[in-house]
């Protein structure tokens, strides 16, 4: 059986597989709109930079749409 | 002797120096809804001495759960946002210049709409024109102060060319938004949230407390409540085509 990581996403906690890429995460979640954007551990993650990260157990993840209305 | 703004003028760093200086200071308010309403309220009452008010629209009455400057008079009317802004602030301070301005903020137009600004607040309500602002800003070495509401939720950026990432840094690929107050709403508590921080960030902008600002993006969710402060990061990727940071 695949081993497993908790990571938590929008504030919920998750069990995903091990070695889960941020491009999946986000298919996951059906985030994957182009004006996504992503923070893991406080920190912006450039979307160009998305198919290098690997999500690590107890990492915390935000996936935010920005809100453009006035 | 108390006066208008004998207890703002308490708070630590701020003083009838801080006062002055934002008598003489002039921000440029885009946008007249939800936010830009609330937040130019906020100016006029802590004394900023010029506040040029900018919105082409006309206030409806779908507007009142959210726009707080404006009355069911005005949307009786039709009244256009910028006039009845004007009118509202000025029973509110009228020790301050207020310039209202019926027009929609573009390429065309920035230029002149910007003239002789201090700071800027961004509080139009599509992606489209925040994006122009932010070149017109990065040309001209403005500071401004982005904000966005949808829903429940929305974020604020503080933008100081030269010293901080630009909106095109934050939002590489700007198009169609996945969230749109059309579809989504727009909670009333959430635009006045929004206002309110939105105009924390131009009055230390605007007193120089550089040391106070905010320096990531602030994103706010209220439904559940988190309000979380994103640091950038550029990723090793090339420089920004828009501001070279």
């Amino acid at each position: 059986m695949a081993q497993t990581i908790t990571i938590t996403v929008d504030g919920l906690a998750e069990d995903v597989p091990q070695g889960l890429g941020l491009p999946q995460l986000i298919l996951l979640h059906q985030a994957q709109h182009k004006d996504l954007i992503v923070e893991i551990n406080g920190r912006f993650v450039h979307p160009k930079t998305y198919d290098q990260v690997e999500l690590k157990d107890g990492d915390r993840v935000e996936l935010i749409h920005p809100a453009f209305g006035g | 002797m108390i006066s208008r703004y004998t207890m703002q003028e308490r708070l630590a760093g701020w003083g009838p120096e801080g006062q002055a200086h934002l008598a003489g200071s002039t921000v440029v308010v885009l946008g007249l809804g939800g936010l830009g309403g609330a937040a130019a309220m906020l100016l006029a009452r802590a004394g900023v001495g010029r506040l040029r008010l900018v919105d082409p629209d006309r206030v409806a009455l779908e507007n009142l759960h959210r726009q707080l400057l404006y009355d069911e008079p005005d949307a009786s009317q039709a009244a256009p946002k910028a006039q009845a802004a004007a009118r509202h602030l000025d029973g509110i301070n009228s020790e301050i210049t207020l310039e209202a301005m019926a027009e929609e903020f573009q390429a065309g137009n920035g230029r002149e709409l910007l003239q002789g600004a201090d700071l800027v607040l961004d509080c139009l309500d599509r992606p489209q024109p925040r994006f122009v602002l932010n070149e017109f800003c990065v040309e001209l070495g403005l500071p401004w102060v982005h904000a966005g509401v949808v829903a429940a939720q929305g974020q604020v950026l503080v933008l100081r060319p030269g010293l901080t990432p630009c909106l095109r840094c934050w939002f590489s690929n700007p198009g169609e938004p996945a969230l749109t107050s059309e579809r989504d709403g727009i909670l009333g508590p959430a635009a006045a949230i929004m206002a309110s921080l939105q105009a924390n960030e131009a009055l230390k902008l605007l007193l120089g407390r550089d040391d106070a600002l905010l320096t990531g993006m602030l994103v706010v969710r209220l439904w559940p409540p988190s309000f979380r402060e994103i640091r950038f990061s550029r990723g090793g990727q090339e420089p920004c085509p828009v501001c070279g940071y």
